[in-house]
């Protein structure tokens, strides 16, 4: 029975999944040896994070097989993930915020002597995890009390203390600074020869480069390639990332401005700092400009435009909008000054998920604004739905419904709907085709383009380079928190490159 | 997507969201009546409905809170201390309707100070009361000495606040009922048709989305207590003159039936959803059973169990309902 894939600690065979509308694994094949670390890269959307998902068992397959130490499985449900040994660092955190950290480090399986939790014995097993991690905390701090960085490598923690056979962690260094980050490479590179097998996914490419023994490309949903880092450099992970129709998926609808009245900036940003990640940004945007923000995750792009925004407290700087200088910075003093934050999290920072689509739509009209009449009637609401659905073909059967019953795509045009009813100067957007599929977001860009024409400044972040390369006028890069250059004109392979660098 | 065209055209009949609870009223009311007609005579129901129109004011009032997602622990003592106040104020001599007055700024003060050490301390609402309910109950109790305000003199009990209310003016509807149907009114329209009911509404669905829609949250949050507050007040000062008394116990009752009447009534304590009228009726249940309990001739001890049952049978149909029209949509 000996065959020649033993030595293979996974193979996937024509895996395939499909959310709606979108083909997320489009039959998948690949193999994965035993002891090594195994970096997966791509886009997002490329279909790296459902074949994670697969694996841990959060997700089932809709057709293909995975093989597992010689064993074939139709899929795997979240019991036998464990009973195989194999463990999932999430990029969210998954920690109970009120406990303290030993109780984190041993969810769900606690040590007992009897019927007491044997405090002692666990406090053996955490500490030299801990130390190897090097983290440095008290086994009885809560862990709310921790930073994100720590927490996260408690996260990590949590997991290796299982000692599974197949790790996978999903971007594990999103939350860490430069020292941290090493450390945790240090660690993982060690980890093959304690018998675990590692998949790494990542967007940074040195991190992939330095821990990696194989590196694997995935792309809509397919193998690109999957060969050994010794054999591979920067440009041909790039090449593979990006592929050859790279600039064909959005037609490319930047367009160049003349004329001096259009010169005109709606926003003067400088030396922008707040209190956690964003250190001294200066940036400019002018009327009928979309200017997008590129970074990693943990770059701080996305706090740049909460900060903008007054989500988050700036600490120095100054905010300048159409010349005149902006002493504080609030939601309310932006809703006043007609400025829309479009956020990355719709469901938690955008939408009532239980209200009609009507009651959403007039959020930021009826809700946040101070003019116009304080008195609200049904009708006022349903007729600037009505109009508000009309101009931006949000499918909805009626203007009643709940919104949480719409598609990601139509949710977040109801999002940026409510926003335009107050006829905003400048639209930040942070991430707008998180969980949209492709139809939508061609028209959302449309949209956003449209908006951009009328004379409006957009401020445009995303974490698809495609969508950035293809659709701003202008690219500030953001790393540590730093806006280390601004380019035009660039395509994705050079903007990979300058956001990894 | 032809059923999108048909859907928006098809004009159907809409039961308003009170239905549930206003048949629920109705049988009620009709077992009773069938079992002891004369509970049905109007001059019955009528007193029925004055004894527990207070109990329906702060019902109706207390909507506001659980719609932003909060709740108010306190206004039971909110409404003792604005009645021994305002008596003691009559008693000392300052005019009747300025001691009035007194009694509802100071339940206005009480609530407002609610809403501030929740936004300042970052604390749920709950948890603020839980507190102040007890300072609010022992400032009534240093003020009153720990017995009953109780304004005997002729000139004050002769006043027309306290003829109306205590039933001694004729009005074919008690007085107290009228000023209780007319807020009602007032904050039905508050909730539903204004800026600030929307802006309550949004906060009580997701926070963090009505704060970055420039909805300035701390500031409805201190409003609607000081709103609570001011409609406690108002209760504390109706009771004075319905009852022309006020006991320190006064208030300490009314937390279970206020927030019964609004749960019955069809009000989520989740947040984001809510309404007045259903509250109405929430009351009028809580009252008809406790009423009718006695009438039937059931010993009194089992009101409070019946009442018990019956909002457990409320809030479980309500969930059914919820649970279906999720699945349906």
């Amino acid at each position: 029975m000996v065959n020649t894939q033993s030595h293979n600690v996974i193979s996937v065979r024509s895996l395939s999944k499909r959310y709606g509308g979108v083909q997320a694994l489009n039959c998948l094949d690949l193999d994965l040896e035993q002891n090594l670390v195994h970096a997966i890269v791509g886009e997002n959307g490329a279909g790296k994070s459902t074949f994670m998902k697969i694996l841990s068992g959060g997700v089932s397959p809709d057709s293909g097989s995975i093989e597992i130490n010689g064993e074939s499985y139709p899929e795997i449900s979240v019991s036998l993930a464990k009973k195989l040994g194999i463990g999932i660092m999430y990029q969210e955190l998954r920690l109970f915020q009120h406990r303290n950290v030993l109780t984190n480090l041993f969810p769900d399986r606690e040590i007992r002597r009897g019927i007491f939790i044997a405090r002692k014995q666990m406090a053996e097993i955490a500490s030299p995890v801990l130390e190897s991690i090097g983290l440095q905390v008290d086994l009885d701090s809560i862990l709310s009390d921790l930073s994100i960085s720590d927490q996260q490598l408690i996260e990590l923690a949590r997991v290796i203390i299982e000692k599974p056979k197949l790790l996978i962690l999903d971007e594990p260094t999103s939350a860490l600074n430069a020292g941290e980050s090493d450390r945790l490479l240090d660690l993982v590179r060690q980890l093959p020869t304690q018998g675990t097998t590692v998949f790494y996914v990542s967007h940074r490419l040195d991190e992939v480069f330095a821990v990696a023994d194989q590196i694997s490309v995935m792309r809509n949903g397919s193998l690109v390639f999957s060969r050994p880092t010794s054999s591979l450099d920067r440009e041909t992970v790039i090449e593979g990332i990006v592929g050859e129709e790279k600039s064909g998926r959005i037609g490319r609808v930047t367009k160049k401005l003349n004329g001096a009245a259009n010169e005109r900036n709606i926003l003067e940003v400088s030396k922008l700092s707040n209190y956690s990640q964003i250190k001294d940004i200066s940036l400019q945007v002018s009327v009928g400009e979309i200017v997008g923000i590129a970074g990693l995750i943990g770059s701080g792009a996305d706090e740049l435009l909460e900060t903008l925004f007054g989500a988050k407290q700036r600490k120095s700087g100054e905010v300048i909008i159409e010349g005149k200088s902006k002493p504080s910075l609030s939601p309310q003093n932006s809703v006043r000054d007609q400025i829309a934050l479009i956020p990355a999290d719709r469901k938690r920072l955008g939408l009532m998920m239980e209200r009609s689509v009507a009651d959403n739509l007039s959020l930021v009209a009826v809700g946040g604004h101070t003019h116009g009449s304080a008195i609200v009637t049904r009708a006022s609401l349903d007729n600037r739905a009505t109009r508000l659905i009309e101009r931006f073909g949000v499918k909805t059967e009626k203007v009643e419904i709940r919104v949480g019953n719409l598609s990601g795509g139509n949710q977040q045009k109801v999002v940026i709907g409510k926003w335009l009813e107050i006829n905003p100067r400048l639209v930040l957007l942070d991430d707008p085709t998180r969980g949209v599929d492709i139809g939508a977001k061609s028209e959302l860009f449309r949209l956003v383009r449209e908006i951009a024409d009328e004379g409006k400044g957009v401020l445009f972040r995303s974490t698809e380079i495609s969508e950035l390369t293809s659709f701003c006028d202008r690219i500030y890069v953001i790393k540590d928190g730093v806006s280390v250059c601004e380019v035009s004109d660039v395509d994705e392979a050079q903007l990979i490159k300058l956001i990894n660098e | 997507m032809s059923s999108v065209a048909k859907g928006s055209r098809k004009k159907r009949f809409k039961l308003p969201e009170e239905t549930s609870v206003v048949v629920a009223l109705i049988v009620l009311i009709g077992i009773i009546g069938a079992l002891r007609p004369t509970f049905l005579k109007p001059t019955n129901l009528l007193n029925l409905g004055a004894s527990y129109a207070i109990t329906a004011l702060l019902a109706g009032c207390i909507v506001f809170l659980l719609s932003m997602g909060e709740i108010d622990l306190s206004f039971g003592w909110i409404l003792n201390l604005s009645a021994v106040l305002a008596g003691l104020a009559m008693i000392a001599g300052v005019p009747i309707w300025i001691s009035v007055m007194l009694g509802i700024g100071a339940g206005t003060i009480m609530g407002a100070l609610n809403g501030l050490l929740t936004v300042v301390m970052r604390l749920p609402l709950i948890i603020i009361t839980l507190g102040t309910a007890s300072v609010f109950q022992g400032i009534s109790l240093i003020s009153n000495k720990s017995g009953s305000v109780v304004p005997t003199d002729e000139k004050i009990t002769g006043h027309l606040f306290f003829r109306a209310l205590g039933g001694d003016i004729d009005s074919p509807v008690p007085i107290i009922l009228i000023i209780v149907i007319v807020a009602f009114f007032i904050l039905h329209l508050t909730l539903h048709k204004t800026r600030f009911g929307y802006r309550i509404l949004a906060i009580g669905s997701n926070p963090e989305a009505a704060r970055l829609a420039g909805i300035p949250t701390k500031k409805i949050k201190i409003q609607v207590c000081a709103l609570m507050g001011a409609v406690s007040g108002v209760g504390g000062v109706l009771f004075l003159g319905f009852r022309g008394a006020v006991d320190p116990s006064t208030g300490g009752q009314l937390l279970l039936p206020v927030v019964a009447a609004a749960i019955i009534g069809g009000t989520p304590l989740s947040g984001g959803a809510g309404t007045v009228w259903g509250s109405l009726y929430g009351a009028m249940i809580v009252g008809a059973i406790g009423v009718g309990v006695v009438f039937i001739g059931i010993n009194a001890v089992w009101g409070t169990l019946v009442t018990g049952l019956v909002i457990l049978f409320a809030i479980g149909v309500d969930q059914i309902v919820r649970v279906r029209k999720k699945r349906v949509s």
